[in-house]
């Protein structure tokens, strides 16, 4: 197997959102002999050089083009490195760590800070990342990054414990990668892991496929459909390393990095900084800054948008694992989906488990710290038809005989019956009609109802349905209004997107303030899949994953990233209302006015279009507005 | 009296015209005919015939309650408001003196539940059992009732009590019958009802001292109870104890929830194997077949199944197709373990085998010279294969190269899924050019009278949607999939569809003709148009947009389906800013749509000459889905088409360039307002001053010198100008603002010099 390492030749697809017109790739190729002579970094210069002899020689259009595209790449960097240079081997920008733009090796990174510190800004207890991407000016097959502690002008200290650096790994997806959940016959790179060692999926440009390194073997985890024979992720050998392993640079092709900061809930606030130090074997070590500002509150758990004292429901389908509780990627996984924000997950187990089953999965998911109240987990029996045949006496005690399992099952593992049962799926409304007997037996046990589908579903039952994935988009407000007219129960969107797409901006927006802006009150988005890692392995779907399953736990990703990111949105959203919820009800007209014109912000926001990254400062800085104006009382 | 006409007719009507019938046919012919009617769910008409059969004189009891029991559950079938008279006819069988009272006491629990299925539908707690009970005691009340008699009729009320839970009152039921001294058959039976009440009301213990009291088999009892600690306990307390005997012993066995694949403790089944299978196969080797559905569910690990298989494949009376199954199978798994020789010799015996078919043989074949190093010789294994019909090999062929890649030798598979691929008839990749011109049609009226639906680019939309491997591998490799489903098209009429495209300075405008023989029928709404779902990436990697419009409807919303939401490098076509305009209107032979998507949108990608962008449109018709590209599945990229831009000469480039400058300079204006994304900084309140000054205004500046510069009369060169350096600011002024927000916010909060 001849593994490569990328290279900007055919095959490699440009970057998906900025088109350099052939009058742009002509001036900077024009403008590439000046560049040279004023680049004075002996190796870039030598790379330059070297592009500018590889401009005269022969090739096919394809590589024509890449070359192209790495002498535009080369000038824009030799023009921001010109005024501060950066390194002596590399350059790197700090850029946004969601982002809709596709990082990939040859994509210049036109939202990036050129030699910026990479900035971190996050409440206590909260995770948050920050991003950079590094342009060698020389190959180099082994470079450490090790990030320092990071210490406040008080001499406080932030653990370099607490910072968590790892690799975005390029790699190939279906030809829909980054844009859509549908599966598809071809393949095209696309940056999505987060992995400590890169070297866990070789990449190979030239056959255009994945290799899964298990222990010392090479597996192809990119087959054709009708090859695919379904990898094990879960067997031994096949696992992330447990911290950052040295990277290889390659001349000319830009690569990121994804740090992540875990703010203890007790760090003390204010601004904290260090670095990450990049060294190699004969070159001078490098320091890339960073800086953290820890902000003197935490974040409570999200509410709902129209009412900040109603609970905010995250949970996605299919999310427990889907290994036994004694399998040791077990509870790695569990811990992962907790620390992503996800806080509603059932033990999916219920009364016909086996009773040391059970137990085990509740303890589980206790320890992982998933919300106790409510709980959605489990499903009523189908019993009757798919259409309006009512249901019979034998069959509403089929249901009452669950229910009273359930019930005891809640009441003897949390205490309570706060919780969602499911009966169906995306069921018609005369299936809905028939069914509401069954509801009522569960609501006379004290069980909450739930459901997927479509508008019929409020139509018929939305006066007695507890819970809703309402199939469609986040954006459909008209989807969440009439729920939120009923008043009861919390709807949440699935479907326009299901889970797949590796765009984390657009993972945060859908999971995030979009959906709460329209008053959807859940995240409860179909599916967390656990694989597989093959993304051509389905026909219709590309596997819905955000995040991947291996031996000893998840291997992260980006979208993965953006879902946290989306629901810490909300969080700060949360935060932001009940501050402006407190300032209207002082009577202190200063604060009145200062609340009230939060609410209007957030009225006039446009969920579609609001750069996140961007509001996401201006929730931070009206949050400390806010608190200031409580103390000063204007 | 016509068939037909009884599903009109009431049943109450039906059975008014109930007339005695002339020369009727022996009794059990009619009632072997009512039971067909009920069976042809012609439930009336079996009604019809009973109360016909009813009316002959020299009917037996027997027979009279047979017909009267059919015409009770045809009546029942009819639904709720046939159950009264499905309760009559019940109710003709208690009041008939000639009827024993066995049969009586059958009519009654059968009306019982007639009036208990009348509740569906209803809440739970509205469902009035009291009525039901009532009629089951009537059996009690039936004259010369025999303790036998009576025992049947406590046993439907206790059984009703069951079904609604009142599990101490079915037992004190169950226990009257023991008083009744109706034999042991009925003692017992109510002995066993009774533990089935101990048992469903959780009462395991109690259940299981009667079971042990009456040496009945426990194991049934915890199985049904879910207890599977106790169950197991018994199994293998029965499966050491001599004195049980051997058949009674490896029934027990077998019917062990491990064999069953829900049941996933592999080293258990193993366990049990080496204790108790030695013995049972020497009685009976055919007992090794109970591990036969283990070994073929997919997802039994490997190891397990290299190991059972060959215990399965030892069994004299595997069935052939077995066999072949538990053989593939086996060959699978060593491969997976890396046992390659041994999977090869396997293989390789099993192409020899004489019994299989020529498919598995192909397979075999494939897989034996797969799994050795080389893979030389597949191609001419295929090629041999000749009389192996074409989707049997199609399938050999990549289920040998998955065997390949079991063993980890993907070079195998690759080659052998490259020759699946040569078997295949794909047409080349559609391609369609958009010609640029001064004017192009605009809408449905200006296609249909240009002249360009002669002379222009044209395409059909004509190539299958699916995975259409049976197509595919059908059809000669020399054609290029088109004018392939004349079969089809005759069939519906509605398959037909051309499809035209072009641009100009104002953007690409894309026009479909789609033939429908039915057209009329579509527009009274008599029929469904079907629709269009069409996709658009401008270039390789970009988004891709999604436009679906039903016919004949029209209207096209892009935020229907989105790949991306807006930022400074995507923008969404709208109806509401001119960005997009369509039409869809009858034509009298079908429908005709047309798209026009502005260059706006498409600012920062504009193509040049020769510039692909890809695209697909599948027409959704009532033969199915036919498309421009030949889509695998919905959103399959790799399959779209492409449009090629054509005759796109630096004077066209240059007209587009100006169309956008005056659209962007627009936008800027609203931007600038008191309310948009410019004029609402310098707010005192609402917005931040500070920021304005230190980062807005430098821009606005910027931009409002570029705008002066645009006029009626702008040169080539201005237009390039303003186009390079003004119309991103201009078009996207929201978002670069937004980026200079973020950066001037976190300057701040990391107290970094800006």
């Amino acid at each position: 197997m001849a593994v490569l390492a990328l290279t900007a030749v055919a095959g490699v697809a440009p970057a998906q959102v900025e088109t350099l017109s052939p009058d742009q790739l002509a001036e900077y190729q024009r403008r590439l002999p000046e560049v040279i002579q004023s680049t004075g970094a002996a190796p870039f210069k030598t790379y330059l050089q070297d592009l500018q002899r590889r401009q005269g020689g022969a090739g096919t259009p394809e590589q024509k083009a890449a070359l192209a595209a790495d002498v535009a790449n080369a000038v824009r960097v030799a023009d921001d490195a010109r005024a501060k240079p950066a390194g002596t081997y590399f350059s790197y920008y700090a850029v946004p760590p969601m982002s809709p733009l596709m990082r990939l090796p040859g994509a210049y990174p036109i939202d990036g800070r050129y030699a910026g510190d990479v900035a971190i800004v996050a409440a206590q207890d909260e995770y948050e990342p920050a991003s950079f991407v590094v342009y060698p000016y020389a190959d180099a097959g082994k470079v450490e990054l090790a990030v320092s502690d990071l210490k406040s002008a008080d001499g406080s200290v932030f653990s370099k414990e607490n910072l968590d650096l790892k690799v975005v790994k390029v790699w190939y997806q279906n030809g829909n990668g980054w844009y859509s959940y549908f599966s598809d016959i071809g393949l095209k790179l696309v940056p999505e892991l987060l992995l400590n060692d890169e070297n866990l999926i070789q990449v190979d440009t030239q056959q255009q496929a994945n290799y899964a390194r298990v222990k010392d073997r090479q597996v192809w985890i990119s087959a054709p459909r009708k090859l695919d024979v379904a990898f094990d992720a879960y067997q031994d050998g096949f696992a992330d390393a447990k911290t950052l392993q040295p990277v290889a640079f390659q001349a000319g092709q830009f690569k990121q990095f994804f740090l992540t900061a875990h703010v203890p809930a007790d760090a003390k606030p204010g601004l904290y900084r260090g670095n990450i130090q990049v060294t190699t074997a004969g070159q001078q070590p490098t320091q890339i800054p960073v800086a953290l500002r820890v902000l003197p509150f935490a974040l409570p758990l999200p509410k709902a948008n129209y009412d900040v004292n109603k609970d905010f429901i995250v949970t996605l389908m299919g999310a427990w694992p889907r290994v036994d509780a004694n399998n040791k990627a077990f509870m790695p996984t569990l811990r992962d989906l907790r620390r992503h924000n996800l806080l509603h997950l059932g033990p999916n187990v219920g009364p016909t488990t086996p009773p040391a089953v059970a137990e085990a999965n509740v303890k589980a998911m206790k320890e992982a710290g998933f919300q106790t109240k409510p709980i959605i987990n489990g499903n009523l029996p189908w019993v009757g038809q798919h259409d309006g045949t009512p249901l019979t006496f034998d069959e509403l005690m089929t249901i009452k005989r669950s229910a009273v399992a359930w019930r005891e099952f809640y009441l003897k593992h949390f205490g309570h019956t706060d919780a969602f049962v499911g009966l169906g799926d995306e069921q018609g409304a005369a299936w809905v009609v028939k069914t509401r007997p069954a509801w009522r037996i569960a609501n006379e046990q004290g069980l909450k109802t739930a459901l997927a589908g479509h508008h019929h579903i409020f139509e018929k039952g939305g006066y007695m349905l507890d819970l809703h994935p309402a199939a469609g988009s986040p954006a459909d407000k008209e989807k969440a209004e009439p729920w939120r007219a009923v008043g009861h129960g919390y709807v949440g969107f699935y479907a326009s997107q299901h889970n797949g797409a590796e765009n984390p901006a657009f993972v945060r927006r859908q999971h995030g303030l979009l959906g709460y802006l329209s008053d959807f009150d859940m995240v409860d988005n179909y599916e967390f899949a656990y694989g597989p890692w093959n993304d051509r392995a389905y026909d219709l779907y590309k596997p819905m994953v955000l995040a991947y399953p291996t031996s000893e736990g998840l291997v992260d990703t980006l979208a993965w990233e953006g879902f946290r990111e989306g629901i810490d949105d909300i969080r700060y959203a949360t935060k932001l209302r009940q501050l402006a919820e407190e300032a209207i009800a002082s009577g202190n007209l200063d604060r009145v006015y200062a609340g009230r014109q939060v609410r209007q912000w957030f009225a006039l926001m446009d969920g579609t279009r609001v750069d996140l990254n961007t509001v996401r400062l201006e929730m931070i800085e009206r949050i400390e507005r806010l608190t200031q104006l409580a103390k000063t009382g204007k | 009296m016509n068939r037909k006409s009884f599903s009109s007719l009431s049943l109450a009507a039906l059975l008014a015209l109930a007339l005695p019938l002339q020369a009727q046919p022996p009794v059990p012919d009619l009632i072997k005919s009512v039971q067909a009617r009920i069976q042809e769910k012609k439930y009336a008409q079996a009604v019809w015939e009973a109360e016909g059969a009813l009316e002959n004189p020299g009917l037996s009891a027997t027979d009279k309650v047979r017909l009267l029991k059919a015409a009770a559950d045809a009546s029942l079938l009819m639904g709720k408001a046939n159950v009264p008279a499905a309760i009559a006819f019940h109710e003709r069988v208690v009041t008939d003196p000639a009827i024993p009272n066995t049969a009586k006491i059958e009519a009654l629990n059968n009306m019982a539940n007639a009036y208990i299925a009348s509740l569906a539908g209803l809440e739970l707690g509205r469902m009035d059992l009291d009525k039901a009970h009532a009629i089951l005691r009537r059996g009690l009340e039936l004259p010369e009732l025999k303790p036998e008699e009576r025992a049947v009729a406590l046993k439907n009320i206790g059984r009703l009590y069951e079904r609604q839970d009142l599990y101490p009152k079915a037992r004190e039921t169950y226990q009257q019958i023991q008083a009744l001294n109706a034999g042991d058959r009925a003692n017992a039976e109510a002995q066993r009802l009774i533990a089935g009440t101990y048992a469903s009301e959780g009462s395991t213990a109690e259940a299981a001292a009667i079971y042990k009291q009456f040496g009945w088999d426990s194991i049934t009892l915890y199985q049904s109870v879910g207890d599977a600690r106790q169950r197991d306990e018994e199994l293998a307390r029965q499966l050491q104890d001599p004195n049980i005997a051997e058949n009674v012993r490896w029934n027990n066995l077998n019917r062990f929830p491990i064999w069953d694949n829900r049941d996933k403790s592999l080293s258990e089944v193993k366990q049990f194997w080496d204790a108790y299978m030695p013995a049972f196969l020497r009685q009976e080797p055919n007992r090794a077949l109970v591990l036969q559905r283990k070994v073929l569910n997919k997802d039994t690990e490997p190891a397990f199944v290299a190991w059972a298989a060959p215990i399965v494949l030892a069994a004299p009376k595997i069935a052939p197709n077995d066999f072949v199954a538990v053989k593939s199978a086996y060959i699978d798994s060593l491969a997976t373990l890396g046992q390659t020789e041994a999977a090869t010799q396997e293989a390789g015996a099993l192409a020899a085998d004489g019994r299989v078919p020529a498919a598995t043989k192909l397979w075999a074949q494939l897989a034996a010279a797969a799994l050795k190093p080389g893979n030389g010789n597949s191609a001419a294994i295929v090629a041999a294969a000749a009389s192996v019909p074409a989707q049997e090999k199609a399938g050999a062929i990549t289920r040998a190269a998955q065997t390949a890649l079991r063993a980890g030798n993907e070079k195998s598979a690759s080659a052998l899924y490259d020759i699946y691929q040569g078997l295949l008839a794909k047409p080349a990749r559609a391609a369609i050019t958009c010609q640029f011109m001064d004017q192009a049609p605009y809408d449905v009226g200006s296609w249909l009278d240009s002249p360009l639906l002669k002379t222009g680019a044209k395409a059909k939309l004509d190539r299958p949607y699916g995975d259409n491997l049976k197509f595919l591998l059908e059809t000669d490799s020399a054609m290029t999939g088109r004018n392939t489903t004349a079969d089809a098209k005759q069939a519906t009429g509605d398959t037909d569809t051309d499809f035209n495209i072009a641009c100009d300075a104002e953007g690409i405008h894309f026009f479909f003709n789609a033939y429908d023989a039915r057209a009329k029928e579509v527009v009274d709404g008599l029929l469904g148009g079907g629709a269009f779902e069409m996709y658009l990436a401008p270039g390789e990697n970009q988004p891709y947009y999604t436009f679906l419009t039903e016919m004949p409807k029209g209207g096209i919303n892009p935020a229907d389906f989105v790949t991306m939401y807006p930022n400074a490098q995507y923008r969404l076509p709208s109806e509401n800013n001119g960005s997009l305009r369509t039409e869809t209107r009858s034509t009298g032979k079908g429908f005709a749509t047309h798209l026009t998507l502005s260059w706006d949108v498409f600012y920062d990608k504009l193509p040049s000459d020769g510039s692909r962008w890809q695209f697909e449109a599948i027409r959704w018709t009532r033969s199915g889905g036919f498309s421009f590209g030949g889509s695998e599945s919905v959103h399959n990229r790799s399959s779209f088409g492409d449009v090629i831009f054509a005759g796109l000469t630096p004077e066209h480039l240059n007209a587009i360039k100006r169309g956008i400058v005056l659209k962007a300079v627009a936008k800027y204006k609203q931007a600038k307002r008191l309310t948009g994304a410019v004029g609402n900084w310098p707010d005192p309140e609402l917005g931040d001053p500070v920021f304005y000054q230190a980062k807005v205004e430098p821009l606005v500046k910027s931009l409002d010198q570029y705008a002066e510069k645009v006029n009626k009369d702008m040169s080539a060169a201005d237009v390039d100008l303003l186009f390079r350096e003004a119309v991103p600011g201009w078009m996207d002024t929201e978002f670069q603002i937004s980026a200079l927000r973020r950066q001037y916010l976190q300057d701040k909060l990391l107290a970094l010099t800006p």
